[in-house]
């Protein structure tokens, strides 16, 4: 591979999103360095997967099943939702959560995820909740909130 | 431009002084023995209160209608809310105001106001059921809601004691009144019908509310939950209310008993302005963020809420 150079990242990131076709400088090299092919291939898996983990329509019975175990969990369990939220990340969320329905709501919600349930699918699980109760300008609106305050 | 926070401490600040008054007129009138005193009370701050809080209920909820979009699952409830307010303030005007022979009365000026002012009294009474079963019908469709969420409560031993209670009440008033084959207050119209349609109506309001309630009280004191509890309150005055009268009309409570229940009314009246207030706020929270808490103009009544969204670009 000597003589050869590499592509920066950013043209690495855009041949894994699909952007840089095969007859461009950076697909014409990816046939030949195999070092760059396996690192573009890398981006692209890291990529489909962060797509996927947004709702990923694999994931949608698993979220469905998420939201019924929960569902059933809230239902049944008092308890006190600081010691299961110590993830900053959801302590941010059941903060929301008792400031809109209240801290039973919150700590049930704390104890049924266990701390094992990312953010992401909680927010998702929660997302009906607040749009029956709020509407959907206001749920999405809050999403959007919680997510901005991760950032 | 007012918070909504700022409506609640309002409201809450402006029946604390009612209430005061109240007690003031009740102790006067008990000294002198001038029922001038009383009547002054219900013709003027009573009657005041009841139309400010109605409007002020009406306005809110209105908002909270607007600020669900076509589609939402609580927007129909929400116009029912609407609904419900818009009666009772009709009933308010017309009832306590126009009804009343108080100096704040334009029909009080006119050559034949007293006839009209009858009239008026009569047709007051008229909303009330109608106003409870567009409440009731609105209340339905949260209960349907709370429950496709899960959150619906069971009842428990006290909630059937108090609903056996009012449910007792509707039995024997119906007994005793409309299904008489004397009836002491006269023909029956369908104006009476409808009158009779409250204390059914009641029970259904009791019962919703109660599911409601205790649905509430399972999530804990958040925005949300302190709405609807604000309601079930309000049915509760209501109720007391409702059974107040009936028992003093038939002298089985004591004097201490029968006064309290011609005020109970006015926090009744109080819960369900501040209602839609919790909802309010609620609302505009989630869209602007929590900043909206310590901006008055973001949290305007003004109801301009959707146009905003969060975070601001």
């Amino acid at each position: 591979m000597g003589g050869l150079i590499h592509p920066p990242m950013e043209e690495l990131v855009d041949w894994a999103d699909g952007a840089a076709t095969p007859d461009t400088p950076t697909g014409r090299h990816l046939e030949r360095c195999t070092v760059c092919r396996a690192h573009a291939l890398l981006i692209r898996h890291a990529s489909q997967k962060a797509r996927e983990d947004e709702v990923g329509v694999g994931e949608l019975s698993t979220l469905a099943n998420a939201f019924e175990r929960l569902q059933t969990c809230m239902g049944a369990w008092p308890g006190n939702w600081r010691r299961h939220a110590r993830n900053p990340a959801h302590a941010r969320l059941t903060r929301t959560i008792e400031v809109y329905f209240g801290r039973e709501a919150a700590s049930r919600l704390a104890k049924a995820s266990g701390g094992s349930e990312p953010e992401r699918h909680l927010m998702l699980v929660m997302k009906p909740m607040f749009s029956a109760f709020l509407g959907a300008a206001a749920a999405d609106a809050l999403v959007e909130q919680i997510a901005g305050a991760e950032c | 431009m007012i918070r909504a926070e700022e409506i609640q401490r309002l409201v809450s600040w402006s029946t604390l002084l009612l209430l005061l008054l109240a007690v003031a007129s009740f102790a006067a009138w008990w000294r002198t023995g001038d029922w001038m005193w009383m009547r002054a009370f219900f013709d003027y701050p009573g009657v005041l209160f009841f139309v400010g809080c109605s409007l002020l209920g009406l306005r809110l909820s209105y908002l909270c209608w607007r600020q669900f979009a076509p589609g939402d699952a609580m927007r129909p409830a929400w116009l029912l809310i609407v609904l419900f307010g818009l009666s009772q303030l009709t009933g308010g005007v017309i009832g306590h105001l126009l009804g009343s022979n108080s100096a704040l009365n334009p029909l009080h000026y006119l050559a034949s106001g007293h006839d009209l002012i009858r009239t008026a009294a009569a047709t007051g009474r008229l909303f009330s059921p109608i106003s409870m079963l567009f409440l009731a019908a609105g209340l339905f469709r949260v209960v349907q809601i709370c429950r496709k969420n899960g959150v619906l409560a069971g009842l428990k031993t006290f909630d059937f004691l108090l609903l056996g209670i009012v449910t007792v009440y509707t039995i024997h008033y119906f007994a005793a009144v409309v299904l008489s084959s004397q009836h002491p207050e006269g023909p029956v119209t369908p104006s009476k019908i409808l009158t009779w349609m409250s204390d059914p109506l009641l029970c259904v309001l009791l019962l919703q509310a109660i599911l409601i309630r205790r649905s509430a009280a399972n999530l804990g004191w958040g925005l949300i939950a302190r709405c609807w509890v604000a309601f079930t309150a309000a049915i509760f005055f209501t109720s007391v209310g409702d059974i107040g009268l009936w028992a003093s009309a038939r002298g089985v409570i004591p004097f201490g008993l029968q006064a309290a229940s011609w005020y109970v009314w006015y926090p009744a009246t109080a819960c369900y302005a501040v209602a839609p207030a919790y909802q309010l706020q609620a609302m505009l929270r989630a869209t602007h963020g929590p900043a909206c808490d310590e901006e008055p103009d973001a949290v305007g009544i003004t109801g301009t809420g959707r146009d905003k969204p969060w975070p601001p670009a």
